[in-house]
């Protein structure tokens, strides 16, 4: 994580004898010059732009399904449901994401779980289900979905080295130290 | 290095594949520019800054941090009125009152008072680094910037006294006693210090603060902070709290440096602090001075419970004790 570099400004007041500090705490102006990344270069529009624009492709969706036939599903809408759903969980998943990248590990394998469930459907709906399991091609990339997109991050998430507190501590006191040397 | 610089000749070849590529980006161009809005996942109505006006209101906290575990805030960190630290300048005995998790310099103001007034000490009130201004500003510190904040406290007052005693409530107690293990003091109070506590899944706190960034703290504390106007914050940084159990960890291997008298005060219904700590901390402790003092009606909140008079007397006259000839 990186850690915002601040500096503060200590105003002494005097009060009924006393002396009250107010600290006000200033980014450093060097946190302000940074390059400029592939998002900085995305043109920012306003919280309501996508959903909007989500919602529009989904009525043009309902629309063109609702004017050919046979309409004989629910609310006479064949087809038009799975892409509305894929739209709206697109949507939904992508926000977590960009929002909270740090949960991309958990967002990430729940994905490839649903992925591969429906995959597994598929393969056991459609004959001739006579391979390993009754999976016909399902398995291998049920198989891959779960060991990359699912065991891995998990692992690495689990598994990954952290600095034992008392050795961060012992390191800051020494820098802590050289530098009033220093001074 | 200037020769970098130096312009090219451009190869036929080249040539044609940069025609090649500006057309695409021209035809491409348009479209790019409608279908980035896909791209944009801007919500300025989840955002602190949008809702300024409120989030000034203290008891919305608990309602921003829902919001802000969907998406992260503004950080604000201008230190609230009040919260800042103190000094009342006095003899050349010097006090450093340093206050616990989530709160503010101003929890150890009234001792501060009490102590400056009675007996004419020098105090400080140290705010530690995060504290005082948003949740937010506090989860992106740790305890070696608690620690820092602690130690610029210790320098400032050793410019006015000779001889320093460190004060410190919950959290605050812990951090004098890693100070008094490493700098020179005649002696420290803790108040309802914690050095090993066993909270629920504190061992998958690292995991539960990537989902959850903030947690609300219990209805009862929330009131007595209303009761006292308190500055603490309503909610709880998960992840400072990782850091606060590092600190704890930190403690138990530093303990044995501390030389100076101790005087610990337990509370007998601390809902956040296990009693059994007073002692850990006696066993752990090099000192030659150790007391102790058991207040059965108070809760964590010490300074603010039905014996905080007698609290400070005795606190007064441990300090007192110390400099006696």
């Amino acid at each position: 994580m990186k850690k915002e570099i601040e500096e503060q400004k200590t105003v002494e007041k005097e009060e009924n004898g006393s002396i009250v500090f107010e600290k006000e705490s200033k980014k450093n102006n060097k946190d302000f010059i940074q390059e400029r990344t592939f998002w900085d270069r995305i043109p920012k529009y306003k919280w309501w732009v996508t959903p909007l624009n989500i919602l529009i492709v989904c009525i043009f969706l309902i629309i063109i399904d609702l004017a050919t036939l046979p309409n004989t599903a629910f609310l006479h809408i064949d087809w038009a449901w799975w892409p509305i759903g894929g739209l709206i969980f697109a949507y939904l998943v992508s926000f977590i994401i960009f929002k909270r990248p740090e949960i991309a590990w958990i967002i990430g394998p729940i994905l490839m779980v649903g992925t591969s469930i429906l995959l597994l459907a598929l393969d056991l709906v459609f004959p001739p289900n006579d391979g390993f399991i009754r999976l016909d091609w399902a398995l291998i990339p049920i198989a891959a979905l779960l060991t990359f997109g699912v065991l891995i991050p998990i692992i690495t998430k689990f598994g990954r080295k952290k600095e034992k507190p008392i050795d961060k501590f012992r390191k800051a006191l020494a820098e802590m130290k050289d530098q009033e040397m220093n001074e | 290095m200037i020769k970098n610089f130096k312009q090219k000749k451009e190869s036929p070849r080249e040539k044609k594949v940069r025609s090649k590529s500006k057309i695409l980006s021209d035809f491409i161009s348009p479209y790019k520019e409608m279908l980035s809005w896909l791209n944009s996942f801007t919500v300025s109505f989840l955002k602190r800054d949008a809702s300024s006006s409120i989030s000034t209101s203290l008891p919305m906290e608990s309602l921003l941090a829902v919001l802000d575990n969907l998406a992260p805030e503004k950080i604000e960190r201008k230190v609230r009125d009040k919260a800042g630290p103190f000094f009342y300048k006095g003899n050349e005995i010097g006090i450093l009152l340093t206050h616990g998790f989530c709160s503010t310099a101003q929890e150890m103001q009234e001792l501060g008072l009490l102590l400056h007034n009675e007996k004419g000490y020098t105090i400080f009130g140290v705010l530690l680094a995060g504290h005082g201004t948003s949740p937010a500003d506090l989860a992106q510190t740790d305890m070696v910037d608690w620690y820092k904040s602690l130690k610029e406290g210790y320098d400032f007052l050793k410019q006015y006294c000779e001889k320093t005693v460190l004060v410190g409530h919950s959290m605050g107690g812990t951090l004098s006693l890693l100070l008094a293990g490493n700098e020179e003091v005649e002696g420290i109070v803790t108040l309802c210090t914690p050095i090993k506590v066993e909270y629920f899944m504190q061992d998958f706190l690292f995991l539960i603060s990537d989902l959850l960034k903030y947690f609300p703290r219990r209805k009862e504390e929330i009131e007595l902070m209303e009761k006292n106007s308190l500055l603490n914050y309503r909610v709880s940084a998960l992840k400072a709290v990782e850091h606060l159990l590092d600190l704890m960890e930190i403690a138990r291997e530093e303990l044995v440096k501390v030389s100076a008298p101790i005087f610990t005060i337990t509370a007998g219904k601390d809902e956040r602090v296990p009693i059994y700590n007073a002692q850990k901390i006696h066993q752990l402790v090099s000192s030659k001075i150790k007391e102790d003092y058991f207040s059965a009606d108070s809760h964590h909140t010490i300074l603010y419970g039905p014996e905080k008079h007698e609290i400070s007397n005795k606190i007064s006259h441990f300090i007192s004790s110390l400099f006696k000839k």
